[in-house]
């Protein structure tokens, strides 16, 4: 264990704007990843890390470990699925969790057959995490990906069931006949007109996982509904609209048209008080859609990510701000986790439209999820949330705070709060108590306002 | 830490100049891999009840390791946790050295008390109670280690205190601090937690934890938080001897015949209306593996008993974790042979000894005396339905100390080892509350039914 003199900076301890962002550049050069298996954009090696693997498994071991905080998995279960799990190796990784699935869905069952419907919950909210993990190494193509994805699918639903507040699944309508598949859960058995989260994952969530660490269960134990959902291109979002190729679009305010249409026609909903959280590349589409979507009332990325395109090469080890070659299958490394999830093996690259393209094809297309010049069109209230462990994408989100000028705040989490991760994710009670404290306090003013 | 619109300044908690954020060496990943199952050094740990296992995290060697799992309780619960701060916390700590365990939790402790206040200030009641939860566990921690004549030990031990009051005082229905009338005037700690849902008696589990901690952390690990999701009461409790009743007053010390403490928490308990005297449950867990059955045994308006896990003998386990033989036979001179630079071992020294009541006996004498927490002979005096719950990486002696007396039990009666695979292996489940309370609370729903019908 080092670190420890440099660990004594308190989470007080607070400066300027300016300052922070100066040093927070110095601190995301001197964020070391533990070998070069990891990225040192957006998933730092940092001290508030479990340091359980080398690489990408070492973030998503801690995404799944993190779910704790709302009952998603338990600290024995993640260690010893771990223990099984061979570095670097997505068939090992995947196996080792649906041996855990499999089991602790089958202790939800029993729990359900016995009539003990709350150990029944909350094996089955373990269940549906650790099927999620089965399929998320997995290409949207194969059979095996669908299946598991269906699994935690399933286990989430059984879950909800079992839910003591009103948990909906809904199907929210979309372009020509399509849909968007979500989860509307109510802030209490009423229909009063309530403040309401919209909550949308990024390049790799799903809508269920949004549960958990996307704000949805901390949303109703504050009184807020939330609706939890999916745009296209995401896993979900596609699987539900067989055949219709469904892929990530960066004009996200037509989605979000549809969805904010959905959810306004709701007697339980507040139009004034209503929230768009975008998480990962959610930080990207959501502050896209505030620009558009003027029945947004706030705003809050995690983190604020203005160019997908400058963060996926950094996030592949390579120049962000430089022309990149065409062939850029010789510069990436494939040996790494990392690089075959990002890039090399091609999942995200299909959802995105170009499954039969080069990599630079795809980069090609990432360079059009980019808010540069949306600054002065966002008006409602927005949050910026990052953490020192997203590095450079937590600076380059800090640009463009700083350009906004709508009422704004902001909060890049330091690792010496212990909450230093992407998305929050080491730290999911953190985030929501940032989050959600300063929701209350726009709500409270825009309530006072229309008093 | 309050942001609202408008405000300009940067509520970031950015580093002092010159300092190097979250540094992880390469090697130290490396170096925890090496650690896993099966290689601790600490002679305690080696030995039994706190082996290394898959399940556990392996971030130390010594029985820090599973102090981490245990805080990772501050949440794991679905009550808010917080994995970063534990491995942040994790990483200002040199294994087995308990002064820089103490400093590095007791500065996350102070941090996230402090958070929980500034909650509170702006009216979010919500994050300020799941923040004050954490913190408490923070500071429970922080002071593990610490023997009770540290004063920092009972000055953490009340912060420890102080949050979780002021938690349970944001529960609806709120947490009632209870002060249970006990012997000589004297009283007892304890919390009840009223079970969700309609008004009306309901069936009720009274929770104790064993020889290291406190009734506030039951809310997580003990099942206090998973009791009232079910529409069970959950009351929290110590009795004589145990961490917090000791440092509330010192003469209160550890006694034997436990069914006299359970006496006066029966009675506080059932004088309430809102519980079923027909659905009583006392759930026991490590040292209250003798507690608790030696309680049912004599305490017969308990109506269900369970043991986490099952210590038919005080004497060996105390030996066991001291570092004897417990077949050898023992001179009186044992203090030559102790081996003090152990840190569990000075722990039961300064800790379990002292708060038996046998701080200045010889070790020999405290053993002794030891030979009085006995459920031999019991057997047949149990009568509620007991549950036994043990974990694999507890050890072979434990486990088959409580299973030979799990075998002679006559009364209705249920065992759940909790296997390596199962992923609940380590003492008291630490690792896997979830699992722990679906086993004991899917029973307890069962022999509850059939006590209705």
């Amino acid at each position: 264990m080092n670190a420890v003199t440099d660990m004594k900076t308190t989470a007080s301890d607070t400066t300027s704007a300016n300052d922070g962002k100066s040093q927070l550049t110095g601190a995301a050069k001197s964020v070391p990843v533990s070998t070069d298996k990891g990225s040192k954009v957006t998933f730092g090696a940092t001290a508030g890390m479990p340091g359980r693997f080398k690489g990408n498994f070492d973030f998503q071991f801690l995404r799944t470990m993190g779910c704790t905080t709302y009952g998603g998995a338990a600290l024995g279960e993640c260690y010893e699925t771990a223990s099984r799990i061979e570095d670097e190796k997505e068939d090992s990784y995947s196996e080792a969790w649906r041996v855990t699935a499999e089991r602790v869905e089958a202790i939800a069952r029993k729990s359900l057959a016995g009539g003990h419907l709350v150990s029944a919950r909350e094996a089955f909210l373990r269940a549906s995490s650790y099927w999620r993990e089965v399929a998320f190494f997995q290409m949207q193509t194969d059979p095996k990906c669908r299946s598991s994805w269906e699994r935690q699918r399933d286990c989430f639903m059984q879950a909800g069931k079992l839910m003591d507040l009103p948990f909906e699944v809904v199907s929210i309508p979309y372009e020509d006949g399509k849909s968007l598949p979500g989860y509307f859960l109510k802030a209490d058995a009423t229909n009063k007109p309530r403040p309401t989260l919209m909550s949308v994952g990024g390049g790799d969530s799903l809508g269920e996982e949004l549960y958990f660490w996307g704000g949805g269960a901390a949303a109703v134990r504050r009184g807020y509904n939330a609706l939890l959902f999916e745009i296209p291109g995401q896993r979900g979002a596609m699987y539900s609209n067989p055949g219709a190729e469904l892929f990530y679009r960066p004009d996200t305010e037509v989605p979000l048209k549809y969805v904010c249409d959905w959810v306004l026609a709701r007697v339980d909903v507040d139009p004034k008080c209503l929230a768009l959280v975008g998480w990962s590349m959610g930080g990207n589409f959501a502050p896209r859609a505030a620009a558009f979507e003027k029945r947004i009332k706030a705003c809050i990325a995690s983190t604020s990510t203005p160019s997908m395109q400058k963060t996926m090469l950094e996030m592949l080890g390579l120049p962000g701000d430089k022309a990149y070659p065409r062939d850029l299958e010789s510069k990436i490394d494939p040996s790494s986790v990392n690089n075959r999830f990002l890039a090399a093996k091609g999942d995200i690259r299909y959802r995105m439209g170009v499954g039969g393209g080069t990599i630079a094809e795809y980069i090609d297309v990432l360079g059009k999820y980019d808010l540069w010049g949306l600054e002065d069109k966002i008006t409602c209230p927005y949050f910026n949330i990052g953490g020192q462990g997203e590095g450079q994408l937590a600076v380059d989100g800090q640009k463009f705070y700083d350009k906004l000028t709508c009422p704004k705040a902001q909060h890049i989490i330091a690792t010496t709060e212990g909450g230093e991760a992407h998305c929050g994710l080491n730290n999911e009670s953190l985030e929501h108590q940032i989050i959600f404290d300063w929701l209350e306090d726009v709500f409270t003013q825009e309530r006072r306002r229309s008093r | 830490m309050n942001a609202v619109i408008d405000a300009k300044a940067n509520p970031n908690a950015a580093p002092k100049s010159g300092s190097v954020q979250g540094a992880v060496a390469p090697p130290a990943a490396s170096a925890r891999s090496t650690t896993r199952a099966g290689t601790t050094t600490d002679a305690a740990t080696e030995r039994g009840v706190f082996n290394a296992s898959p399940g556990m995290p392996g971030l130390f060697r010594s029985h820090f390791d599973f102090m981490m799992a245990r805080n990772f309780c501050a949440g794991g619960y679905g009550e808010g946790g917080a994995a970063g701060e534990c491995f942040s916390t994790a990483h200002r700590i040199v294994d087995g050295d308990v002064e820089s365990w103490t400093a590095a939790w007791s500065d996350t402790a102070e941090r996230v008390e402090r958070l929980a206040e500034d909650c509170l200030r702006g009216g979010h009641v919500l994050s300020a109670r799941e923040a004050f939860l954490r913190a408490s566990m923070y500071w429970g921690s922080a002071f593990f280690y610490l023997a009770p004549t540290d004063p920092r030990q009972r000055e953490m031990y009340m912060r420890h205190r102080s949050c979780f009051t002021q938690a349970a005082q944001l529960f609806s229905p709120v947490i009632e601090p209870v002060s249970i009338p006990y012997e000589n005037g004297k009283t007892l700690p304890g919390y009840f937690m009223r079970a969700a849902g309609a008004a009306g008696p309901r069936p009720t589990v009274m929770i104790i934890t064993g020889g290291d901690g406190t009734c506030e952390e039951l809310y997580f690990w003990g099942g206090g938080a998973a009791a009232v999701r079910r529409g069970y009461n959950a009351f929290l409790w110590e009795g004589p001897g145990q961490v917090g009743a000791y440092a509330l007053d010192p003469e209160l010390t550890y006694r034997p015949d436990w069914e006299v403490p359970t006496r006066y928490a029966v009675d506080y308990v059932l004088s309430r209306d809102d519980v079923d005297p027909e659905r009583l449950a006392l759930s026991g867990h490590s040292m209250s593996g003798y507690f608790a059955p030696r309680a049912a045994a004599y305490e017969k308006r308990l109506s269900a008993v369970i043991a986490n896990s099952l210590i038919p003998e005080w004497k060996p386990a105390a030996m066991v974790l001291m570092g004897f033989d417990p077949g050898e036979p023992y001179g009186a001179d044992l203090e030559s042979s102790v081996n003090l630079s152990d840190m569990m071992i000075k722990w039961f020294a300064t800790q379990i000894k002292v708060r038996m009541g046998n701080g200045g006996d010889s070790i020999a004498a405290f053993f002794d005396k030891c030979g009085a927490y006995s459920l031999a002979g019991l057997e047949g005096k149990i009568t509620c339905p007991l549950l036994s719950i043990a974990g694999e990486a507890e050890g072979p002696l434990m486990l088959a100390m409580g299973h030979a007396f799990y075998e002679k039990l006559t009364c209705p009666k249920a065992e759940h080892v909790v296997s390596l695979a199962e992923a609940g292996e380590a003492h008291c489940t630490i690792n896997n509350p979830s699992l722990k309370h679906q086993i004991e609370f899917d029973w307890l729903d069962d022999v509850f039914k059939k006590n209705k019908t």
